[in-house]
């Protein structure tokens, strides 16, 4: 569907993306994820057409869109920032790009009131200024904007960054549930590996321009290939040094002493009969209740070891207890 | 050459259309006619004369109007900014009783201005004027001879020159965020801290702008240290309009304004500088209009009050004088006598039962609408131009169009003819000369820079993402324009169209050059009958052909100005 | 909003069209009306006050058809050199000797004797008959004779600067203006030295130099005579229809000098501009215009001195009797001004008005 081939992209003397290869495929929720200032957004304005690439193409169905003007893709966009029209109402925003495209006066209103029924936006919301919406429902508009060309590609930039916690969750669903519905091809913008993670089809995890790692979420978060992607996404252990020694001394796979070893933290058991895991001793010195789960902090050697014990009606452990904890050395990554 | 291929492939022939009428317009109107009429005013007989150069700088008179007149343009930058910040403030940003009564007392500069403002003030303040007459009998200390030399004219040219704020900064201010101030006030900054960092830096750009024009304005003031200047004080720009009349002196006069204008294009080139350094957007998702603040300490808002109203006075008053001395005659005004039987309408009558007493206001709206408009839409595409390119074109660029700048427009008036007195090739062998375009072209060329310079502020605090956002929606260029950029910014472009519009209405200085003989301009009727050679009740004249001209100017600014701000 | 923009818009577009398309026909087409068919168009800088819409009347009712021109005297002389190439105008009216001896000089001027040139006195036209005297303007130095006798007052202009007591009680009028150069004129007459710097002597400079210090300058829209009324500056110079306007306008008695050596006149002129598209209609308004009959009216009317001796015999009475005041023209050279005068203007602007 959407072909990267060799794609160069310079801001004067400075390479933000060298040397880019990517293919997207037909209806994929497809998330460029990474630390601000990694070169995603560059990537997405260039699909959109807003940033013209040095060298290489890139091709839509095919087609080398590579010189095509904006205007001329059919790629919906919605911004970070969302670029409402201040000076046009609810309805005039999303009506915007129809009547660009010379629909007559019912067709406008029929397709706005249809994609403003599934966005959830009501009448009267319809034909409010944009300046008296709530994030949440500017967001919708926003997205309603772009869904209501039916375009082949949806670009997503950081659509949800800026919202509370609770609208950036039900937003979410909401989110993928129309992508779903719509079978739009998506490519989505975070920095945030939570959102990424629930959203995506397969992820591209970005660092200073370079593409560290393609996958699928799973293969993301559990077969990193990288350090980086590694300490990226999700929580993890770092293990050094003389813990290294101890891991050494009772699993049969040896590791590096000199690298820094990775272990994810609910990856970390406090009870366990599995013959595959390896016992050792730590002592308790600092948690964090979190509601669903408690968050662990052991001293073992001279490392602090995390994990995650779900609070399902278990005992409490309390600082200063020793303990034993099982991991599995196979779960143990170094790079 | 492949990549060249595919360069040319992707530029729009709606593009090139619109560089080269801009190129066209540009070479036509402001750089052939000026160019040639500088080289036919410094070369004579095919060698440069520097003559100029050598009378102007051993000439003491010279050089001392020449001082007075950046004295005046510096304090005005100090004067004007702040009388015109406070007089914003308290209609737009802080809880002041009246402050509807009081914004229509500070508006009032934008109907009155140039030589009736300064009449109506020189009649309030002068040692024969009305306070004088009226104070002098309470208070025996009162000193009728004050109002004459620099403080006169600071005093005039302060309160003169405000309506730029009343309009752009007010704007400016509106469009603040108010969470930025309720973010600030949450952290503990006290009111003026806010005003200090949070409100005023995001007004820095039309601070910029405003402080070029008002330098400027200071630069060229004419009336006011004319009338009221005395031997103390006389500035440069009466001088320069004597000498560019006469064909002998004119290379002096040119001179002069050249040496104003480089003036007026290093300020600018400064402020282009900061302005660049400086992030004014609002990045806020969900702006929230401002609120207006209470002012917390007792003291300071008492203070506040009588300040603002006390100004209301000064600018109201010598306007409410010329409103009522118009209804009588001159010896009336002359003697401040205010007795009834002095009052009639028959300064009106004469007025308007003269035949043809109306063509010139119809040939005087309709030349200076034209011109207002077409003015704003060549700003516009050319602003668009400079705020997309920000290399070289876009400098390049404004810099031609602020070429106006650097002559009187007695000048720019008498190059248009000398150039275009024949058929020219550039205009496709027409002879301008003798058409009633030659007069619409030269109302357009001297308002170009001032309109320019607004609408290029009012780009800056646009959000690109809108644009990217309606052509990711299959926009074109054009379409975006239309309906994206030009809503955003179409309060200033209304104002930047009544501001010249106001100001070419009564326009004489180029007029009388250029009007076509079937199309006489109200400036050259009021000139003629005001004038004091002119026998009749030239003052009282004045008079009624102010206030004439405050209504049309009203009627104006209501119509394209006031009700768009109210629907907001 | 956008609706009324756009009807604004249109309508602007509109009237800009019609105003072009009309200034086109109302040029080129001749409308018939009257005897001369062809339109003309006069420029002048004694238009105003009503006196446009008199003359046009007036010779419409005469067969002509006219559109008047008007502006002050300088811009409206700077405009007629302007349009040089390409003049507009048909017929000039109204500026004076000094700018009517530049027009000639730069060919702008067509030579045309009309019927009446011989009423006019040889000094009030040009020897060529390039342009012709129509009304004429003594310049005079008038005084508030409540402050100044008969015996007290001036004699004559150089009183002014010599004689201590009237420093600082005399009006100047800009010296971009006629009434102020043909002052100067007068002055500069008296000093003349073809050696000296711009053909006047050393020692006339100087005392150029004490005539403008010792003077007052009044302001633009300074009413110099309320001034003299209020005894502020109780003496200006003046044109002579001016003496009349004002004294009714004020309702006050101005008192006038009367040098010995005689008073400058300026005469204003009618001439007809080469390049004319119809020279015979021009010739004839300016042969009507200029005609005994025509400039008693309009001295009736405006109180204004014709210059045509016929004419002058039935202006207004004060008119008559002023003129009677001011019999002795003082002589001055022209052409010798006119050589100069931009540049006299220019060294005092420059080096002697503080």
């Amino acid at each position: 569907m959407i072909k990267f081939e060799n794609v160069v992209i310079k801001y004067d003397e400075f390479v933000a993306i060298n040397d880019f290869n990517l293919e997207i495929k037909e209806g994929e929720f497809f998330t460029l994820l990474g630390p601000s200032g990694c070169g995603k957004t560059t990537l997405l304005r260039s699909i959109v057409g807003f940033i013209d690439i040095f060298s290489g193409r890139i091709k839509v169905n095919d087609e080398d869109v590579t010189h095509l003007p904006t205007e001329k893709r059919n790629i919906g966009i919605v911004f970070q920032s969302y670029a409402l029209f201040p000076t046009m109402n609810v309805f005039e925003n999303i009506a915007f790009g129809l009547k660009v495209n010379k629909l007559s006066k019912e067709e406008v209103k029929k397709e706005v009131y249809e994609i403003a029924r599934k966005v959830d936006l009501n009448e009267t919301q319809l034909f409010r200024n944009v300046s008296e919406l709530s994030g949440g429902q500017q967001q919708r508009v926003a997205i309603a904007r772009a869904l209501v060309l039916k375009p082949k590609i949806l670009c997503l930039d950081e659509p949800l960054s800026n919202l509370d916690a609770k609208l950036r969750g039900q937003l979410r669903q909401e989110l993928k549930k129309l992508q779903r519905d719509f079978g739009i091809t998506t490519i989505y913008v975070t920095h945030d590996q939570e959102e990424a993670l629930t959203l995506s089809d397969r992820i591209a995890v970005f660092n200073k321009g370079n593409l560290e790692q393609i996958g699928t979420p799973h293969e993301i978060y559990n077969k990193s290939q990288s350090e980086f992607v590694c300490d990226f996404i999700g929580d993890i252990n770092k293990i050094t040094g003389s813990a290294i020694d101890t891991i050494n001394s009772l699993s049969e796979v040896k590791f590096d002493r000199n690298k820094t070893a990775f272990l994810r933290t609910e990856r970390v058991l406090t009870v366990c009969d599995d013959k595959k895991y390896i016992k050792l001793k730590a002592e308790i010195i600092d948690f964090e209740y979190n509601g669903i789960f408690t968050r662990y902090y052991y001293q073992m050697n001279d490392n602090i070891i995390m994990n995650i014990e779900k609070n399902d009606g278990s005992d409490y452990s309390s600082i200063g207890e020793k303990i034993d904890l099982y991991i599995n050395p196979a779960d143990i990554k170094q790079f | 050459m492949e990549k060249i291929k595919e360069y040319l492939k992707h530029i729009k022939i709606s593009s090139i259309i619109i560089y080269t009428l801009l190129s066209w317009f540009i070479i036509a109107f402001l750089v052939y006619p000026n160019i040639n009429l500088i080289l036919k005013t410094f070369i004579k007989d095919g060698q440069v004369s520097l003559r100029a150069f050598e009378k102007l700088f051993s000439s003491k008179r010279a050089m001392m109007s020449l001082r007075n007149s950046f004295v005046l343009a510096f304090s005005m930058i100090i004067t004007v900014n702040i009388v015109g910040t406070f007089i914003v403030l308290v209609t737009e940003y802080f809880e002041i009783k009246g402050a509807k009564i009081l914004k229509i007392g500070f508006m009032s500069t934008l109907v009155y201005a140039g030589i009736v403002l300064v009449a109506g003030y020189q009649f309030l303040y002068s040692s024969n004027g009305f306070l004088a007459k009226v104070l002098s009998d309470l208070i025996p200390s009162y000193n009728v001879d004050w109002f004459v030399g620099y403080k006169a004219v600071l005093f005039i040219m302060t309160f003169a020159c405000t309506s730029n704020h009343m309009i752009f900064l007010s704007n400016a201010i509106r469009n603040i965020d108010h969470g930025t101030i309720e973010a600030a006030k949450n952290m503990g900054a006290s009111q003026f801290l806010i005003l200090k960092k949070v409100v005023l830096p995001v007004l820095k750009p039309t601070f910029f702008s405003i402080t070029v024009l008002t330098f400027l304005t200071g630069l060229s003031a004419l009336s006011a240290p004319i009338v009221v200047g005395g031997k103390s004080f006389q500035t440069i720009n009466p001088m320069i309009l004597q000498f560019s009349k006469s064909p002998v002196s004119r290379d002096i006069g040119a001179l002069m304004a050249i040496i104003l204008g480089i003036a007026t294009l290093l300020l600018l080139i400064i402020m282009n500088r900061v302005e660049k350094g400086g992030n004014y957007i609002s990045i806020s998702k969900v702006k929230t209009r401002i609120i207006k603040q209470k002012i917390n300490s007792r003291l300071v808002n008492i203070i506040i009050h009588l300040v603002a109203y006390l100004l209301f006075i000064i600018y109201i008053a010598p306007m409410l004088l010329v409103i009522v001395f118009s209804f009588t005659n001159t010896i009336a005004i002359n003697t401040v006598d205010l007795s009834f039987s002095n009052f009639s309408l028959s300064n009106y009558m004469l007025l308007f039962t003269r035949r043809g007493a109306f063509e010139p206001y119809l040939v005087s709206i309709v030349y200076s609408m034209s011109a207002a408009v077409i003015v704003a839409i060549i700003c516009l595409v050319a602003s668009n131009i400079i705020h997309k390119k920000e290399g070289k074109v876009g400098t390049i660029l404004e810099f031609l169009l602020l070429i106006p700048w650097l002559l009187p427009a007695t000048l720019i008036a008498m190059g248009l003819i000398m150039t275009y007195d024949l058929p020219k090739t550039i205009l496709f062998n027409k002879n301008l000369v003798g058409s009633p375009l030659l007069m619409l072209s030269a109302y357009v060329i001297v308002t170009l820079p001032f309109s320019l310079r607004m609408l290029k502020a009012a780009y800056f605090g646009l959000d690109n993402a809108l644009v990217d956002a309606s052509k990711s929606m299959g926009a074109s260029g054009f379409y975006t324009f239309r309906r994206v950029i030009l809503p955003i910014l179409l309060p200033t472009v209304l104002a930047v169209i009544v501001l010249s519009f106001n100001k070419l209405l009564p326009n004489y200085d180029l007029s009388v050059f250029l009007y076509h003989p079937a199309y006489k301009p109200l400036g050259i009727v009021i000139k003629t009958a005001t004038e004091q050679e002119s026998p009749g009740d030239s003052k009282a004249i004045m008079f009624v052909y102010s206030v004439i001209l405050m209504i049309i100017s009203t009627i104006a600014i209501y119509f394209f100005y006031g009700r768009n701000t109210k629907r907001k | 909003m956008k609706k009324s923009l756009q009807i604004m818009l249109m309508l602007i577009i509109a009237a800009s069209m019609s105003l072009y398309a009309g200034g086109q026909t109302e040029m080129d087409e001749a409308e018939d009306q009257g005897m001369h068919k062809d339109k003309l168009v006069i420029y002048t800088n004694s238009g105003s006050n009503g006196r446009d819409q008199w003359i046009t009347d007036l010779a419409n009712q005469n067969g002509f058809n006219i559109t008047v021109v008007e502006g002050g005297g300088g811009d409206i002389f700077n405009r007629l050199i302007a349009e040089k190439n390409s003049p507009i105008a048909d017929v000039a009216f109204g500026l004076n000797m000094l700018n009517f001896a530049e027009l000639k000089k730069q060919d702008i001027l067509m030579k045309y004797k009309p019927d009446w040139a011989s009423e006019v006195d040889s000094s009030m036209k040009d020897a060529d008959d390039y342009y012709h005297g129509i009304v004429k303007q003594a310049i005079v130095l008038v005084y508030n004779p409540d402050v100044y006798t008969k015996e007290t007052a001036p004699k004559d202009w150089p009183d002014l600067w010599q004689k201590s007591e009237y420093h600082g009680q005399y009006n100047i009028f800009g010296l971009g203006g006629g009434t102020s150069r043909t002052v100067l004129a007068s002055i500069a007459m008296r000093y003349l030295d073809s050696n000296g710097e711009l053909g006047i002597s050393a020692e006339g400079w100087e005392e150029i130099k004490q005539y403008i210090q010792n003077g007052y300058m009044n302001a633009d829209g300074e009413d110099y005579i309320q001034n003299l009324v209020d005894k502020k500056i109780p003496m200006t110079m003046l044109w002579g229809s001016g003496v009349i306007d004002k004294q009714e306008a004020y309702s006050t008695v101005l008192g006038v000098m009367s040098p010995e050596i005689g008073v400058p006149f300026v005469v204003e002129q009618v001439g007809v501009l080469e390049g004319t598209d119809s020279p015979d209609t021009a010739k004839a308004f300016v042969n009507w215009f200029g005609s005994s009959e025509v400039q008693a009216a309009w001295a009736q009317e405006f109180g204004t001195a014709p210059a045509n001796s016929v004419s002058m015999k039935s202006a207004k009475a004060e008119a008559v009797e002023l003129d009677k005041v001011l019999s002795k023209a003082q002589y001055i050279d022209w052409a010798f001004v006119l050589e100069n005068v931009n540049q006299w203007v220019e060294k005092i602007e420059l080096e002697f008005v503080e």
